[in-house]
């Protein structure tokens, strides 16, 4: 067995990209709910745009170019350790890429219906 | 024998006067709808498991066929990304419908007041309370749900999901009963040693006796 020391730093990279989208998964059903408390759904800002899509589509804006900055870092870091193409060489650095592609994905998926469900009711 | 009746068991609560699987109402058929599609996407992935689990014991050539890359990107990825897609579009339409959105001709309101261990119903156009819940049948009715002491949930199963009683805050639940008759509701949280028993009734009537089976109503709950 070849043991590979592995920093912390380096560890942490694997797990930045679900970091980025659990703290917009907190913040959007945050203020998903105070937003509702306020009446922001009743409050018209840019034509038929209320306060509370504006404020929420912008927050998953924040979330995916977060997320991107995520991928593109973790992309650079594992282009320096030598990593190309669909591979799992070098190991952690591509983990840490394609998580950060996962956790974009997830970000998607899971916030993107702000844009198009009723907030409140 | 005994099969037969651990069978019968999980079956014993898919009718009677609490079956969310016997809507009487297009909120709780719509409820019922996403139950069935989640319940057949799942057997569905649940026999899928079974014959490739079978297969790896039985005909073990058959799935080798395929790489390990492929089966990471076909079975934990592209399958989840469809499955969760399908079913969370089915949710989202479906929950859509449950909204108490605004209509061209507004439902009636009544009030569904919760204490500990009762429930009150007052309505907009009649004075004094009831303590079943009375509607005409055939038409939508907003049930505005809110409580004096703690936190309750207004639930009758057959006609519409559930919504919590929250002291200080209203919540609004949209209800319709096809056809009259009464359903039966309770309160779906924990509120205290007399939750069991806060059982109340929703009776619907038939649009042309429902001022006069409310106006008893009022009448018997004031004496």
């Amino acid at each position: 067995m070849i043991a590979e020391r592995v920093s912390a730093w380096r560890i942490a990279w694997m797990m930045a990209g679900f970091v980025v989208w659990s703290a917009a998964f907190v913040a959007l059903y945050s203020v998903l709910s105070v937003g509702c408390a306020f009446g922001w759904d009743e409050i018209l800002v840019m034509g038929s745009l209320s306060l509370q899509r504006v404020v929420l589509v912008a927050l998953l804006l924040v979330s995916l170019g977060t997320g991107w900055v995520v991928v593109r870092v973790s992309a650079i870091h594992r282009e320096a350790a030598g990593g190309a193409g669909l591979t799992l060489k070098p190991f952690v650095e591509s983990v840490a890429w394609l998580a950060a592609w996962a956790a974009l994905g997830s970000t998607l998926f899971s916030l993107g219906p702000v844009l198009f469900l009723t907030s409140c009711y | 024998m005994a099969a037969t009746a651990v069978l019968a068991l999980p079956l014993a609560a898919c009718s009677g006067p609490l079956s969310t699987l016997d809507p009487a109402g297009p909120a709780a058929s719509n409820i019922a709808i996403l139950w069935w599609i989640m319940f057949w996407g799942a057997a569905a992935l649940f026999l899928l498991v079974g014959v490739l689990y079978a297969l790896a014991f039985y005909r073990p050539q058959m799935l080798s066929r395929f790489s390990v890359g492929q089966w990471i990107v076909g079975g934990g990825l592209i399958m989840p990304t469809i499955v969760l897609t399908a079913l969370v579009t089915a949710a989202f339409v479906l929950g859509e419908r449950l909204i108490p959105k605004p209509m061209e001709d507004q439902p009636p309101r009544v009030y569904a007041m919760a204490h500990q261990w009762n429930w009150q119903f007052g309505y907009d156009d009649a004075e004094g309370q009831t303590l079943q819940l009375h509607i005409p049948a055939g038409a939508p009715v907003d049930v505005v749900v809110t409580t004096s002491d703690v936190i309750h949930s207004f639930w009758v199963p057959r006609l519409a999901g559930k919504v919590d009683a929250i002291p200080g805050h209203e919540n609004v639940l949209r209800i319709e009963a096809d056809r009259p008759g009464t359903y039966r509701g309770v309160c779906a949280e924990f509120c205290g040693d007399g939750h069991t028993r806060m059982r109340f009734a929703v009776i619907a009537h038939a649009p042309e006796d429902y001022e006069a089976a409310r106006a008893a109503a009022i009448a018997r709950s004031g004496r």
